[in-house]
């Protein structure tokens, strides 16, 4: 029926730069049901739920929410269209209680007074009536995740959205307050709201949705019910890649273990461990490759690595333990890092490259002579690794920021690879860079593998990982789930211990 | 590279004209000759009894500015450097008195006493910030607050000398005091006090600690990307221990010109102001050892000559709306012209642009480094 659809995207658009991350998606929600959306990192699920919250404009296409045409210009022309939005990364105040987040902005009393009496009282009514166990007083906080959650809801709840967003809501949950979130998510719908939920954990879309569309690469690739299919069928409409022949090396790996982790556990205590338990190996002259969808517990194996994070169990550098020593420690005795995010922590936009060629390396020579920074050691430096990289846009005295993002990176690996080190830990190494940079990197991390250099490659490009690993670990909820051999695994096996569709017992190394 | 010096220089020139544009406006509308008050400040300025006062009374800005810009260049604001420099003055007094040894040992020791103390003052905000996260902008106040009373008690039960109506410590003779660096002998009052040598000493060391040492990069990352320090394994909870321990020692020298030059006991003529007219010419210097000099000698000058008036009958307040406006438009100066520079580069850019435009298929011309070059095509 034609008054029960409550969201009606129509050929939506959304371009960011030359990058489209939606390109003509139709997207029909009904009332009194939970769409699914699914689809693998970067298919631009994000985008298109913060198109229909109004925190982004659609280049082309339109919105239509109960049969009316929208043009949202912000997040509160949404809101009062009935959409609410509860972010992956919660947006509350620390500081103030509970039911002083969920009011916020939208106080019942005058401008001059709030009428908290009214309020505490709605927010806690609210929360009774939909079993949410929360103290309304309680700080924000004092409560978990699952907590901060509830109060995300809340606020959504509070300002009668009758379209609720949850961008990947079960990722920061444990299993039981999973179970609950969907319980009332059901309440929501039987109470006539639609509910519009963002995941790749294709077990739980599986047992909760109603109706589930498939995103890839910015476009509809599905659309399906659970009866109508297997979680096999998802995950190889999910995740499709060419699977690139792995070019065959001339130097077989070595068999001394280089890095090695023995059951490294990263997390808050009484919340889910981001990384749990894990254990790997990586020998010399080997690249090793990650899997997984982001936010499975790669970050944080990455920080623990480098002596970031805090973390239980044993990480070891050529069979000496390193895991009470200090980053500036670890990165003296030969690891090199490539970071997720270059501009958060590879490089320092506001420096010069002959300050960036030092980063990580300063405290050695030719940067370090003595107490003394060596300008024109560390300029050295930069023109050796403009020279043999093939760095554009600058010389040793020119700002990182001046340089392109591709360059950047270059500059970062040809850093990293420059410094003779043993052990590589490399995060998206060729993120956000052209075809050209790309394959000058990957034939960088192939020669100095070959060179006997041990890599620990996290990536989100399927592509690269099957294209450079020797083996291929897969992550899901911050465990290993499986170890496969890159040479031979099909891109829908992949898919399904990506999703948590499939787990190999005993798969860790 | 011009340009670069350029902007690096209009903004003090454009600080200074502007608070002279402020000055001339209150001279104006409270019906005095800016024209004339000037001319009276500039005669009295450049008399050599003024400007060897001047000098003199811009060590301890120097100090006092240095100091702040060892925490700034940090990303710290230091306001604590009062505290802590009325701390160490009164420790240095104490030390400088009482120490029974010649003065080529005694004053090292002072000096090194000062400067323990003002860093240990300034310890206190470093480990609160790194350890309970709060500002050091307002612990390194709150040390202030705590310093005045901690040097009234100290002074009132413990290091008072004699009785009755004095309130100082006990007098720190010729062995203990900073000898004069050179009498000028033309006229009244002309003698340079040894200090100056200090405050060169001290503005070597910062420089050659903050831009020439690994110590000073690794400064200089952990301000400008905490993140890409820490993944470079620069601890930067340390870097703040450090940049506040340093930005102390130097503060605790701020007050010795006054105790060992002048008053020669710890008494209540130290002023208490330093701080901030310091900060407004590290602001002035943009935190370079000698911009900062330039800045603390023009503060002083303009606090000098400014005196002069009241004996003209017009108002000495000129001096301190002068400093007053210098401290708010540092910052619009540095604006502006930031502001202008990239205006102009993007001038250039535009141009560049436009003339590669008109000639499809030439090659963009080299950087954009010379702007003259650009105006010849």
């Amino acid at each position: 029926m034609e008054q029960d659809v409550l969201v009606r995207l129509t050929g939506i658009v959304k371009r960011f730069g030359a990058f489209v991350a939606n390109d003509r998606i139709d997207l029909t929600v009904k009332a009194g049901t939970v769409h699914a959306i699914v689809g693998e990192n970067g298919a631009g699920k994000s985008t298109l739920m913060k198109i229909l919250a109004g925190e982004e404009r659609p280049d082309e296409g339109t919105i239509e929410i109960a049969g009316s045409s929208r043009s949202f210009s912000s997040p509160r022309d949404a809101q009062q269209a009935g959409i609410g939005i509860v972010h992956q990364h919660f947006l509350l105040a620390d500081a103030l209680r509970v039911w002083e987040n969920v009011v916020l902005a939208d106080e019942p009393g005058t401008a001059l007074r709030l009428d908290s009496r009214a309020a505490r009282s709605r927010v806690a009514s609210l929360a009774e009536e939909n079993d949410f166990l929360v103290d309304v007083d309680a700080l924000v906080r004092d409560l978990g995740v699952g907590g901060r959650q509830r109060v995300e809801i809340l606020k959504v709840l509070y300002r009668d959205a009758r379209i609720i967003i949850l961008d990947e809501p079960t990722a920061v949950l444990v299993p039981s307050e999973a179970q609950s979130l969907f319980a009332a998510m059901r309440r929501f719908t039987e109470a006539g709201a639609a509910v519009i939920f963002i995941s790749h954990k294709l077990d739980e879309v599986l047992d909760f949705a109603d109706e589930i569309t498939v995103i890839r690469a910015g476009a509809v690739v599905g659309r399906t019910t659970p009866a109508e299919s297997s979680a096999s069928d998802l995950a190889s409409l999910m995740v499709k890649v060419a699977m690139p022949a792995v070019a065959p090396r001339e130097v077989p790996p070595g068999t001394d273990v280089v890095l090695s982790a023995t059951e490294v556990t990263v997390g808050e205590p009484g919340e889910v461990p981001a990384l749990d338990g894990v254990s790997l190996e990586v020998h010399s002259g080997e690249i090793v490759g990650v899997a997984g969808v982001e936010g499975n517990g790669q970050s944080e194996l990455l920080m623990a690595l480098l002596g970031r994070a805090k973390h239980s169990g044993a990480i070891a550098m050529g069979g000496h333990d390193i895991s009470g020593l200090p980053t500036e420690e670890r990165r003296a005795r030969g690891m090199a890092y490539i970071p997720e995010d270059r501009h958060r922590d590879g490089i320092v936009l506001s420096m010069a490259l002959r300050e960036n060629a030092a980063l990580g390396y300063h405290t050695r020579p030719p940067v370090r002579r003595g107490p003394w920074f060596s300008r024109s050691g560390a300029a050295g430096v930069a023109r050796a690794i403009i020279a043999q990289f093939d760095v554009r846009g600058g010389g040793s005295s020119t700002l990182a920021s001046s340089l392109s993002g591709g360059n950047q990176q270059k500059f970062i690996v040809g850093r990293e690879l420059g410094s003779d080190p043993r052990v590589l830990v490399a995060a998206h190494p060729t993120r956000g860079v052209d075809i050209g940079a790309q394959s000058a990197i990957w034939s960088e991390l192939t020669a100095a593998r070959d060179r006997g250099l041990g890599t620990l490659l996290i990536s989100a490009d399927l592509d690269e990982l099957l294209a450079l690993s020797d083996r291929l670990l897969v992550f899901y909820r911050g465990r290993i789930v499986a170890e496969l051999d890159p040479r031979d695994v099909d891109a829908q096996e992949l898919g399904e211990y990506m999703t948590g569709v499939r787990t190999q017992i005993g798969g860790a190394a | 590279m011009i340009r670069r010096i350029a902007v690096t220089l209009a903004g003090p020139v454009v600080s200074v004209l502007l608070a002279l544009l402020v000055t001339t406006l209150f001279l104006t509308f409270g019906g005095y000759s800016a024209a004339s008050a000037y001319e009276v400040m500039w005669n009295y300025g450049i008399e050599p009894a003024s400007l060897v006062s001047a000098l003199n009374n811009a060590v301890p800005l120097y100090l006092a500015g240095v100091a702040a810009a060892f925490a700034l260049r940090m990303g710290l604001f230091n306001i604590g450097v009062d505290g802590q420099y009325r701390v160490a003055a009164l420790a240095g007094a104490v030390v400088a008195a009482n120490l029974p040894l010649p003065l080529a040992l005694r004053l090292p020791i002072t000096l090194l006493v000062c400067c323990l103390v003002g860093a240990l003052w300034a310890l206190v905000p470093a480990l609160l910030k790194v350890y309970r996260g709060v500002s050091e902008v307002i612990t390194s106040i709150l040390m202030n607050a705590i310093a005045t009373t901690v040097v009234a008690i100290l002074l009132a039960d413990v290091f008072r000398s004699g009785g009755g109506q004095n309130t100082g410590t006990a007098i720190i003779d010729a062995e203990g005091a900073m000898p004069a660096l050179v009498d000028l002998g033309i006229g009244n009052r002309t003698t340079i006090s040894g200090f100056l040598l200090v405050a060169i000493a001290v503005g070597i060391l910062f420089y050659l600690i903050q831009y020439r040492t690994v110590f000073g990069f690794t400064l200089q990352v952990a301000s400008k990307s905490p993140e890409a320090a820490e993944s470079a394994g620069i601890r930067v909870n340390r870097r703040i221990i450090w940049a506040m321990l340093g930005s102390g020692a130097i503060a605790g020298l701020v007050g010795l010109p006054h105790v060992l030059g002048t008053a020669f006991r710890f008494d209540g003529t130290l002023p208490t102001d330093l701080m901030f007219t310091g900060l407004a010419a590290a602001l002035l210097g943009r935190s370079h050892p000698i911009g900062i000099a330039f800045g603390a000698f023009v503060l002083a000058f303009v606090e000098r000559s400014s005196q002069v008036l009241g004996l003209v009958k017009l108002p000495t307040e000129v001096g301190s709306v002068f400093m007053a406006v210098i401290l708010l438009s540092s910052a619009i100066g540095y604006w502006l012209t930031e502001r202008a520079d990239q205006r102009i580069a993007l001038w250039n850019a535009l141009r560049r642009r436009r003339a590669a435009g008109r000639h499809p298929g030439s090659p963009p011309p080299p950087t954009p480094s010379a702007p003259g070059m650009e105006a010849a095509r």
